[in-house]
């Protein structure tokens, strides 16, 4: 202990010759807490609070609240994560496998397919169900005939959030994937053994710290979720995140709201923890100076193809999916007359045109902002020792556990006199979008 | 003195935030109007849009549904970013009025208008009504094989199990409506147990107020319960749409308006809040179609839409419900969200 305040002390002695960089350290610091850290500590204060003084009534208040509705709804929330979580990872699992071992055609391609949802909007993968699979939806009704196709609740909501996270799981299994070395399946079949043994045996069990680290990340992300739950998940099928927002915007009662979200939080940040300080420091990694290349082929190419079918499989779904979009953009009105118009964006442009700037503002704006200020905590936490250095990186990289906190911190921005005007929505967004970076 | 510019211009770019206090803007006599709009977006255009044809006055608006604008005209609390409140269910008007946020202005219209349709000390005007109505997707209908529904207890026929969309009260305005009414059309303990028994027929209680609506104009449900201006309004685009009204009765919303307290335009919010309940402003509602109903009686009406002293609408003790509201939705909840399907 002695040690580590003396080194501390050292730090800052050799941080203070260098005023520039002290400078900026501080205003970081003072961003970080300003914009990130106090608003949440007034969220999480104000769940604690019943007409200004200390009180659990809120969370007691929210426990026994219609039959236990919000216990129905944790746990629908912590169940759908699983799901997604599981169902996620071994969707991008298939496609990280069959992308890196086993050198299926069209590789380019299907990387493309499985990193685009990441791009598209929270509703879009909500909206696309309901016009594929709803009740006259293009899929279900048109063309499987189907009656009372109903996406509304768990099996709509579990199709739109493994479309939207999986390329996240996808983005990490293929770097650990890429990261096993080749030689070591070789060395494998060298000592006899068949394909599948190696797959169980060495790959499989290389990779386990980054399916653990997906599921874990998936997980979190599922929680946090809430525009498509917004749309599919009903009144009947309760979900956290959006019951915290009713809470709020609908009965007005900020502190239960803010109740709610803070229940959210304990198994996301629990989630959070366990992945970046268990998980993650059990990597396997090769080490070596020599080229990996390998020159067998470890899958057969009976395997090959089956795995090339499941990914058309899977990207004819997201095709499908955005194709949808699409159409129903032009189309005259869907469900009805499918005939091809622009009428749809005209629309847009006279009534929503201003939205569409402000969007574009906004992004244009905040993104070489967060990019530079991502870069320099980035910079300042590899290459600069100082005090709580690393613990910096943690809180705005760990967005996905804190976006709910963050929505309703949103409203407790403005209660703490801050006006909203663009650009403090611009830093807001800044902020958000640099953990990303960050990250 | 590279790395000093560097360094001036990182620093600049961190204090950038800074720049989020916003500008005080001197209140120029009215040449300009900020609104914080819970009409629809697209109704609000129309509105906005007209009125500054007629006054020359420019307005910008936020579109915010009536929990969320209520929350953030509370956080702003005295010093408002918008002048006037434009739509959300008078009882919201009410809240505001109790906690300080408005303040009363009369002028010539008002005068004019019913007592039923203001607030007798100016603090808020209504100034458009919309009834409760079925809106039917005739060709979804159609497709599974149900008959046309006429009364609320037509609804719990069977024969339109997973049609319906309703929205919750939990989130919407138009769906408490929608259970106050029913309380006063049959009893309080009458009503949960008649929606505890439409809960089977339910596809899904959207989170959005306007969801209902959506759903039908893409066929997704056969039939919304919603209020009719968007149904009115998608049957005029060709979708194949019926409106009906149930023959027990139903309720109806009417929308008010208000001057925040602190507006910035002040001048501009009494011009806006004159036009507003004026014939030349009920006019508008017709004139760029929004199907609702005004509050004057001599504004016109679009001939689509039945005269409104022929609806049955059931009135509302609005001071009365909103009190218990809380505890009206934790019932819906308890007993009609998890009824047996």
């Amino acid at each position: 202990m002695k040690q580590r305040l003396i080194s501390s002390w050292h730090d800052f002695i050799r941080l203070s010759k260098d005023p520039l960089l002290l400078g900026v350290i501080l205003l970081l610091l003072i961003s970080l807490v300003l914009f990130i850290i106090y608003p949440l500590y007034k969220v999480v204060v104000v769940s604690f609070q019943v007409d200004g003084s200390f009180s659990f009534k809120n969370f007691t208040d929210v426990m026994t609240y219609s039959n236990g509705y919000y216990l129905k709804a944790l746990f629908n929330s912590l169940w759908m994560g699983v799901a997604t979580a599981i169902l996620g990872t071994f969707i991008a699992y298939i496609f990280a496998y069959s992308l890196t071992r086993a050198n299926i055609r069209g590789r380019k391609f299907f990387n493309l397919i499985a990193t685009i949802p990441i791009i598209s909007p929270p509703f879009i993968g909500a909206l696309a169900v309901i016009m594929l699979f709803g009740r006259n939806g293009f899929v279900s009704s048109t063309l499987l005939g189907m009656q009372d196709a109903n996406v509304y609740g768990p099996k709509g909501l579990l199709f739109a959030q493994v479309l939207t996270f999986f390329p996240v799981a996808y983005i990490t299994l293929r770097g650990v994937l890429e990261s096993i070395s080749p030689t070591l399946e070789d060395a494998a079949m060298d000592l006899g053994g068949n394909r599948f043994t190696i797959f169980r045996k060495v790959t499989l069990p290389l990779s386990i710290p980054g399916i653990a680290s997906s599921m874990l990340v998936l997980f979190v992300e599922s929680l946090a979720d809430f525009g498509n739950p917004l749309v599919l998940a009903g009144a009947q099928f309760p979900i956290l995140s959006v019951q915290a927002y009713l809470e709020i915007t609908g009965m007005g009662n900020f502190a239960k709201g803010a109740a709610l979200a803070f229940i959210l939080l304990v198994p996301s940040v629990s989630a959070y923890l366990l992945q970046k300080y268990w998980v993650s420091k059990k990597q396997y990694v090769t080490v070596t100076g020599k080229p990996t290349q390998s020159s067998n082929d470890v899958v057969s190419p009976r395997a090959r193809w089956m795995l090339f079918a499941v990914c058309c499989l899977i990207a004819a779904f997201i095709i499908l999916v955005y194709a949808s979009i699409i159409w129903g953009a032009f189309a005259e009105s869907w469900g009805n007359s499918n005939k091809l118009t622009l009428q749809n964006f005209i629309y847009v442009w006279r009534v929503g045109f201003e939205s569409v700037l402000d969007t574009l503002a906004i992004a244009g704006l905040s993104t070489p902002l967060a990019g530079t200020v991502g870069m320099v905590i980035a910079f300042l936490v590899v290459r600069k020792r100082f005090w709580a250095a690393s613990s910096w990186s943690s809180p705005p990289c760990s967005a996905s556990p804190f976006q709910v906190l963050w929505w309703v911190s949103g409203t407790s921005w403005r209660s703490t006199s801050i006006h909203s005007t663009l650009p403090a929505r611009c830093s807001f967004f800044c902020l958000t979008s640099f953990s990303g970076i960050c990250r | 003195m590279k790395q000093f510019l560097v360094g001036a211009l990182l620093i600049l770019c961190l204090l950038s935030p800074l720049a989020a206090q916003g500008s005080k803007e001197d209140g120029q006599a009215a040449k300009e109007l900020v609104v914080y709009a819970s009409v629809d977006e697209a109704n609000a255009v129309k509105i906005l849009d007209a009125f500054t044809k007629d006054s020359g006055i420019k307005t910008s608006f936020v579109q915010l549904s009536s929990g969320p604008a209520l929350t953030r005209i509370q956080a702003e609390s005295g010093r408002p970013q918008a002048d006037v409140w434009l739509g959300a269910p008078s009882d919201n008007h009410v809240i505001a009025k109790t906690q300080g946020l408005t303040i009363p202005y009369k002028g010539a219209a008002f005068e004019a208008l019913g007592a039923e349709f203001k607030d007798a000390e100016g603090y808020w005007r209504g100034f458009y009504m919309n009834p409760l109505c079925f809106g039917v997707n005739t060709v979804a209908l159609a497709k599974a094989g149900a008959t046309m529904p006429t009364s609320w207890a037509d609804l719990l026929k069977p024969e339109y199990k997973n049609l319906i969309q309703v929205p919750t009260p939990q989130a919407s305005g138009t769906a408490t409506t929608m259970v106050y009414s029913l309380i006063e059309i049959m009893g309080e303990n009458e009503a949960f147990a008649y929606m505890a028994k439409l809960n089977a027929n339910i596809q899904t209680y959207t989170s959005s107020g306007t969801g209902p609506s959506k759903g039908v104009n893409v066929g997704d449900a056969a039939i919304g319960i919603q209020f009719s201006p968007a149904f009115f309004q998608m049957k005029a685009n060709g979708q194949p749409i019926e409106i009906v009204f149930p023959k027990e009765g139903f309720g109806f919303e009417f929308p008010a308006a208000s001057i925040l307290k602190g507006a910035k335009n002040y001048e501009a919010a009494k011009i806006f809040m004159d036009w507003l309940v004026s014939k030349k402003g009920q006019d508008v509602l017709k004139s760029t179609g929004t199907y609702f109903y005004p509050v004057i009686d001599d504004a016109e009406i679009d001939p689509v839409m039945p005269a409104f002293s022929t609806l049955n609408v059931v009135g509302v003790d609005l001071a009365y419900y909103s009190s218990r509201k809380a505890e009206l939705v934790e019932r819906w909840v308890g007993e009609v969200l998890s009824a047996k399907k």
